[in-house]
């Protein structure tokens, strides 16, 4: 099985249009160029598609930086 | 196919393609970030090298002002037509109700103006279902949705088509097209099910705009164009009679193809008979709607189809890539489908019955951008009334801005929301002079010194309250005066409120006996649409650097006056 942390980068590079390489472990808006409010929403669908479940509204706030966004989806997949 | 797939295969056909692009401009009053990868996979689907532009946020007049994009995609979503209106609807009296969308109405009418050029715009119906409480409780006398829909159909635009939203999401179901999660945050709305089947459907309409255009009909004869087969049944055996029930059929698909005819479709017959035999149907058969001349070509023989429509194609003088091939065997269909894929084919149904709806399905592919008679004079029409227009639309605009009834409230200093004014240095890029970003305790820090003065203003109409949209922060030494920041929200330009801005800065100049005011213009990737806006209301270009692009000005305060008289409320 395939590390979250990983599964998520993957969804990143291709969102923000860079390697997997260039995504650091502390990601976050500040850090990338191309994460922006706009392009946020795109990760939100292809971080639900690849889990299949969907973000709460209260989960959809917290989704601030890579930490968290693993955090969440962690606590989720253990959850269901 | 999800969407980090599509993204994926979006950038790779984007790398190999050579196709023009095409431009498509979106203009929307909901966030529509998603749908623009899927829009475009759609249309690459179709071999449409799309490059789809989503213009700014709910300002929709501003936007399409002195753009010219291929195509235009309208989402003025029925939910944000005015702030809160999805909890106020109910609450709204009648009159309100009417007012609101006669201003939406005039908005539309300003905007479509703008882009009346456009190769083709695609309008989406406002949809009634969010207004939608219970179904037997609620009578509504005056429905917004309806209203606009109902005058948006009256419009004679000739590049306008409208989509009807309420029938797409009927078909897919309420439930599975809205997503409220992401609504009062950002102003998301669907879901990736409407967005996928809203881009296949827009993407097909596109592409037979584009390129698909078709010119001939091939057709079959037996069992195609009369029922049973002349070689063995004979005259008196076959049948498009109406006294039939199954010839009934056979005439109203001849009666179809007859139209199509006289609309400037070309017909061939491509049919496996003697040829003797079916030039005796034309002869003898009076019930036959179509006759032997109606025909341009005729391919009458025992050779494999393929040979035939090839042959065709060239006596026409017509690509393979515009004829439609109609044929009742499944034989004849497939080897078609697998020898001349670029032709379109259509199998006639077993059942007799969906027969003419196939046929009624294919108009469009016909008749999407020929030009008829009809088309040329309707042309011509076109441009008595886009003259008619443009004498009109300076009178429009401002009639329109009257009707508004804005007002401007004005802080200062203290009164200032801080973190606001933070947030609009920060995120305001394009009416914004210097893009200088200020942190909350930076901005406090100025307003309480005696060198800065701060400036907020806030803009409402008749409909509701734009809320804290414009900033300007200024700094003093001695009688001089220098504009550190001037900043307008984008969705409140076009109101004539950037003007009315620069007027109450004069004013409070004035009150201050400050003589001189120098500000600059430093260019950014966003602002150009500010560049020359301090020419525009007098002041003078002191330098220009010409390796940044930056301009200084100076204006002697006591030689400013208000050009224009602007009928906007300050309080």
């Amino acid at each position: 099985m395939e590390k979250i942390t990983t599964r998520i980068k993957k969804i990143m590079a291709v969102v923000f249009d860079l390697s997997i390489e260039n995504i650091p472990n502390d990601a976050e808006p500040l850090k990338i160029d191309k994460w922006d409010s706009l392009n946020h929403l795109l990760l939100i669908v292809g971080l639900e598609e690849e889990f299949n479940f969907k973000f709460t509204d209260n989960e959809l706030t917290e989704l601030l930086n890579l930490h968290l966004i693993e955090s969440i989806i962690i606590n989720k997949i253990s959850k269901s | 196919m999800n969407l980090i797939d599509i993204i994926k295969q979006n950038r790779e056909y984007k790398l190999s393609t050579s196709k023009k692009e095409v431009k498509i401009a979106i203009l929307a009053n909901i966030s529509l970030q998603t749908l623009k990868p899927i829009l475009e996979y759609h249309l690459i689907l179709k071999d449409i090298n799309a490059e789809i532009i989503i213009l700014g946020f709910n300002n929709f007049i501003e936007e399409s002002k002195n753009t010219s994009y291929d195509w235009y995609l309208f989402f003025w979503e029925t939910i944000n037509l005015s702030e809160g209106i999805k909890g106020n609807y109910f609450h709204y009296s009648e009159d309100k109700k009417r007012a609101l969308a006669d201003k939406i109405l005039t908005e539309i009418k300003i905007t479509l103006a703008q882009i009346e050029n456009a190769t083709s715009i695609i309008f989406n119906t406002f949809s009634e279902y969010i207004f939608e409480f219970d179904p037997i409780a609620i009578d509504d006398s005056f429905n917004i949705a309806k209203y606009l829909n109902d005058s948006l159909r009256s419009l004679k635009q000739m590049n306008l088509k409208l989509f009807n939203l309420d029938s797409l999401i009927q078909q897919i179901g309420q439930k599975n097209v809205y997503d409220y999660r992401q609504f009062y945050s950002t102003s998301s709305l669907y879901t990736q099910v409407f967005f996928q089947d809203y881009a296949k459907k827009t993407a097909s309409f596109l592409f037979n705009r584009i390129g698909g255009q078709k010119k001939m009909l091939v057709l079959d004869a037996d069992n195609t164009l009369w029922r049973g087969i002349i070689g063995e049944d004979g005259l008196q055996g076959i049948s498009c009679d109406i006294n039939d029930p199954i010839g009934k059929v056979y005439n109203e698909v001849q009666l179809l193809y007859k139209f199509f005819k006289d609309q400037g479709v070309l017909l061939a017959l491509c049919s496996k008979n003697n040829s003797e035999d079916v030039e005796s149907v034309f002869m003898f058969k009076s019930q036959m709607v179509l006759k032997s001349d109606d025909f341009i070509i005729k391919k009458v023989n025992w050779r494999p189809k393929n040979e035939n429509i090839i042959e065709i194609a060239q006596e026409a003088n017509i690509g393979l890539e515009s004829i439609v091939f109609i044929d009742d065997s499944k034989f004849e269909i497939e080897l078609i489908n697998s020898n001349l894929p670029e032709v379109k084919t259509i199998l006639v149904s077993s059942n007799y019955s969906e027969y003419p709806q196939q046929i009624k399905e294919i108009y469009s592919l016909f008749f999407n951008s020929t030009k008829t008679k009809e088309d040329s004079n309707k042309t011509q029409l076109y441009h008595e009334e886009k003259n008619r227009k443009k004498s009109n639309k300076f009178k429009d605009i401002n009639e329109y801005i009257d009707s508004l009834g804005l007002e401007i409230f004005i802080s200062k200093n203290e009164s200032i929301e801080l973190s606001r004014c933070s947030q609009l240095t920060q995120k305001t890029n394009q009416f914004n002079f210097t893009s200088q970003r200020y942190s909350e305790t930076q901005i406090s820090r100025m307003s309480t010194s005696k060198d800065w003065l701060i400036i907020s203003i806030k803009l409402i109409d008749k409909f509701g309250d734009y809320g804290t949209t414009g900033l300007m922060i200024l700094k003093f030494d001695k009688e001089k005066s220098f504009l550190d920041t001037f900043l307008l929200s984008c969705r409140i330009l076009g109101r004539k409120v950037e003007i009315k801005f620069f007027e109450i800065l004069m004013e409070e100049l004035k009150r201050k006996k400050i003589e001189v005011l120098i500000a600059k213009y430093i260019p950014s990737k966003k602002n150009l649409q500010v560049k020359n806006f301090l020419d525009s209301v007098g002041m003078s270009l002191v330098s220009e650097d010409l390796n940044s692009g930056e301009k200084k000005y100076k204006m002697f305060i006591k030689e400013y006056t208000s050009k224009e008289n602007i009928s906007i409320k300050i309080n």
